[in-house]
């Protein structure tokens, strides 16, 4: 019975129980995994499971890789790190901020920070428990504490605190970052430290340099003044020995020459001689002048530029010079120094520019003076001026001495469009400048020869032509007094060595004529020409110089000198001024 | 009488290649000499399986007699295919 009803159970019945038996063994295949892969109809498409289970393996293993690799990376990382529960409770610790405390991290574990490191505890609960309570990360936290790990020992760290949240996103604990700063911070103190004295150390050195640059400039000034000083002493020695002697040389030919006037052959020699002692001298005097022209020392700068402008070796060149009237006396040192520096630039020009004109302005300002070369030659290339060259050593070596009496040196020049030089040196108002130079005057002294009175007055003296020689130099006087001796119309009444024993010698004889020199000690020959004349304006003065400059010249006739005679020049020329007394 | 199997299976699927020993060994002492069985790789030949309605492999389809019938998985239960296919009635039979 049972069967046929079963038989008779309506077919589609039997086909989904059919179906459902189906499922049910899917269902049993799949959770035995006894399946290989699954093939969805629909999406025709099959799954190899074995693979996905494989990929699934793999991942598992690559995941646990990375995390083993993260533990060791947070153990071994050369900085502390730990996490906080909410209670503040340690959770997890790496080997780094253990050693750092000084307790194995297994004893963190449970524990909270004021059990761990109770005075650290105290200054920190606080901040930790806002960062739980607010979230807010908290950086760059500077702490200072003590550890077991280095007892007595005061460490700095430096924390950074941020929170960590669970899928839910509420916070569960702090996760915490610690780097050691101790060293840091102690080297920080000591760059402090040396910072503060590095300062004084700087003040220290920039006074000693400072200090030392001053002693060089004093140096530089000093090695100027004993240059000139020096250049003077040979000029001295040229003029007060050399030329002297030279000169008495050639009085005492014009004597001989005279003496042996109807003797050709030695008449002719004697001439020669005269002419050999005429060259000589000149050749002195010229030197001299070029070691220390006695005008810059006299008359200052710009009377010494115009007498340079006159020179033989500038001759060819107009040189037009510019400078202010009421200038400042300079002092000696500075006004040598510019004279040189004029004097190089301008034989510069004249071998270099190829230009017959040149300019020399002296300016003045409260602070500094300032002398400018100027032409409008050839000019050069300024940044390729060979140091090595002579010219390039002038200027270098102007340069130095420059710049060691805080001065300046400026060139300016284009190839095609001439040159500028400014020479610029600031004025030390506190060092008067000093106008003569004692111990040349001292040493003038020395030389300088003492009044003498001649009485030898035999002839008639009303008709005789009364003579005062005034000279400081010994041989000059002798060798005058003994030219003039010979002279039937001429008595020398009188030599004197200086300005005031002239004056004296005026005063108390009246000569004739007095033949004065120009530069002497005590008081030259200007001034003391112009206080006799204005006593005795009867008294012929006639001038007697080595300088053969007009500037002197006109000043000795300003002062009442009748003429201004050359001590090189023919004796005839003396005897003539002497006689034109009766004239 | 006379059995077919079709087994569906993957090459290399550790399952399918149970199912393959298992079922030869099932037709060897159940239906010796009166049985053939088509293997069908599904990767192979993916619209064989997708013809008989195969959602997994390994799978074996019961083509004779009739009504076909599908087992599901590796055979590893011999009960499964004795049951599937009335089997016990003929030995009893027998």
């Amino acid at each position: 019975m049972t069967k046929k009803k079963m038989t008779d159970r309506p077919s589609k019945e039997l086909e989904l129980e059919e179906r459902l038996r189906e499922a049910e063994e899917i269902l049993d295949a799949l959770r035995s995994h006894k399946v290989d892969a699954v093939i969805g109809a629909d999406q025709i498409a099959m799954i190899r499971l074995k693979e996905i289970e494989d990929q699934l393996q793999e991942q598992i293993q690559i995941s646990s890789n990375r995390l083993k690799e993260i533990e060791s990376i947070y153990q071994n990382v050369p900085v502390g790190l730990c996490i906080l529960d909410r209670d503040l409770k340690f959770v997890r610790v790496n080997n780094y901020l253990a050693k750092m405390h000084g307790i194995p991290a297994e004893e963190h574990l449970g524990k909270t920070m004021s059990e761990i490191l109770p005075k650290l505890a105290e200054s920190t609960e606080e901040d930790l428990r806002r960062v739980i309570e607010t979230g807010d990360p908290q950086m760059d936290v500077e702490l200072k504490c003590e550890t077991p790990a280095q007892p007595g020992v005061e460490r700095y760290w430096l924390e950074q605190r941020f929170p960590v949240y669970n899928k839910q996103e509420q916070i569960i604990g702090i996760n915490m970052v610690v780097e050691e700063v101790t060293e840091r911070k102690k080297f920080e103190e000591k760059l402090q430290e040396l910072n503060a004295t590095l300062e004084e150390r700087v003040a220290e050195r920039t006074m000693l340099a400072e200090q030392r640059a001053d002693k060089l400039r004093d140096m530089a000034r000093k090695m100027i003044h004993v240059e000139e000083k020096e250049r003077q002493r040979l000029a001295r020695v040229l003029h007060d020995g050399l030329q002297q002697l030279l000169i008495g040389a050639k009085f005492k030919t014009s004597l001989i020459k005279k003496r042996l006037e109807d003797k050709d052959q030695e008449k002719e020699e004697i001439e020669q001689l005269n002419d050999l002692l005429d060259r000589s001298i000149e050749a002195s005097r010229s030197l001299s002048y070029e070691l220390s022209p006695p005008i810059l020392h006299d008359q200052g700068l710009v009377a010494a530029l115009y007498w340079l402008a006159g020179r033989p070796h500038l001759q060819d060149l107009a040189i037009h010079i510019e400078a202010e009237k009421d200038m400042l006396p300079l002092s000696q040192d500075l006004k040598v120094f510019f004279f040189q520096a004029i004097r190089e630039l301008l034989i510069n020009i004249v071998k270099h520019a190829e230009v017959q004109e040149a300019e020399v302005c002296i300016s003045y300002d409260n602070d500094e003076v300032c002398i400018e070369v100027i032409d409008r030659g050839k000019g050069f290339d300024v940044e390729n001026l060979k140091l090595s060259s002579p010219t390039g050593q002038g200027l270098r070596n102007m340069r130095e001495k420059l710049e060691l009496m805080k001065g300046k040196l400026k060139i300016e020049s284009v190839p095609g469009m001439g040159s500028h030089f400014t020479l610029c040196v600031p004025i030390d108002k506190n060092s008067t400048p000093s106008v003569s130079d004692k111990t040349a005057e001292n040493n003038n002294h020395i030389t300088g020869g003492t009044v003498s009175v001649t009485n030898e007055s035999t002839s008639d003296s009303s008709a005789m032509i009364g003579v005062l020689v005034v000279d400081d130099h010994q041989v000059m006087r002798n060798g005058l007094v003994r030219l003039l001796a010979e002279e039937p119309d001429i008595k020398i009444v009188g030599e004197a060595s200086n300005g005031i024993e002239a004056v004296d010698f005026a005063h108390d004889i009246q000569p004739d004529v007095i033949i004065m020199d120009i530069t002497m000690p005590e008081m030259d020959g200007i001034e003391a020409t112009s206080l006799i004349h204005q006593k005795f304006p009867e008294i012929h003065i006639i001038g007697l110089s080595m300088h053969e400059e007009s500037e002197y010249s006109k000043q000795m006739k300003r002062a009442g000198a009748v003429d201004l005679l050359n001590k090189g020049g023919p004796a005839n020329r003396l005897l003539a001024a002497i006689r034109s007394v009766n004239a | 009488m006379q059995y077919s199997f079709i087994l569906f299976i993957i090459s290399n699927g550790d399952n399918s290649g149970r199912a393959r020993e298992n079922l030869e060994r099932l037709c060897k002492k159940w239906l010796p000499g009166r049985h053939e069985i088509e293997v069908v790789d599904v990767i192979k030949d993916f619209q064989t399986a997708l013809d008989y309605n195969i959602l997994l492999t390994p799978s074996v389809v019961v083509t004779k007699p009739e009504p076909q019938k599908t087992i599901h998985g590796d055979l590893s239960d011999p009960d499964k295919f004795v049951k599937a296919l009335n089997l016990h009635d003929q030995e009893k039979d027998d």
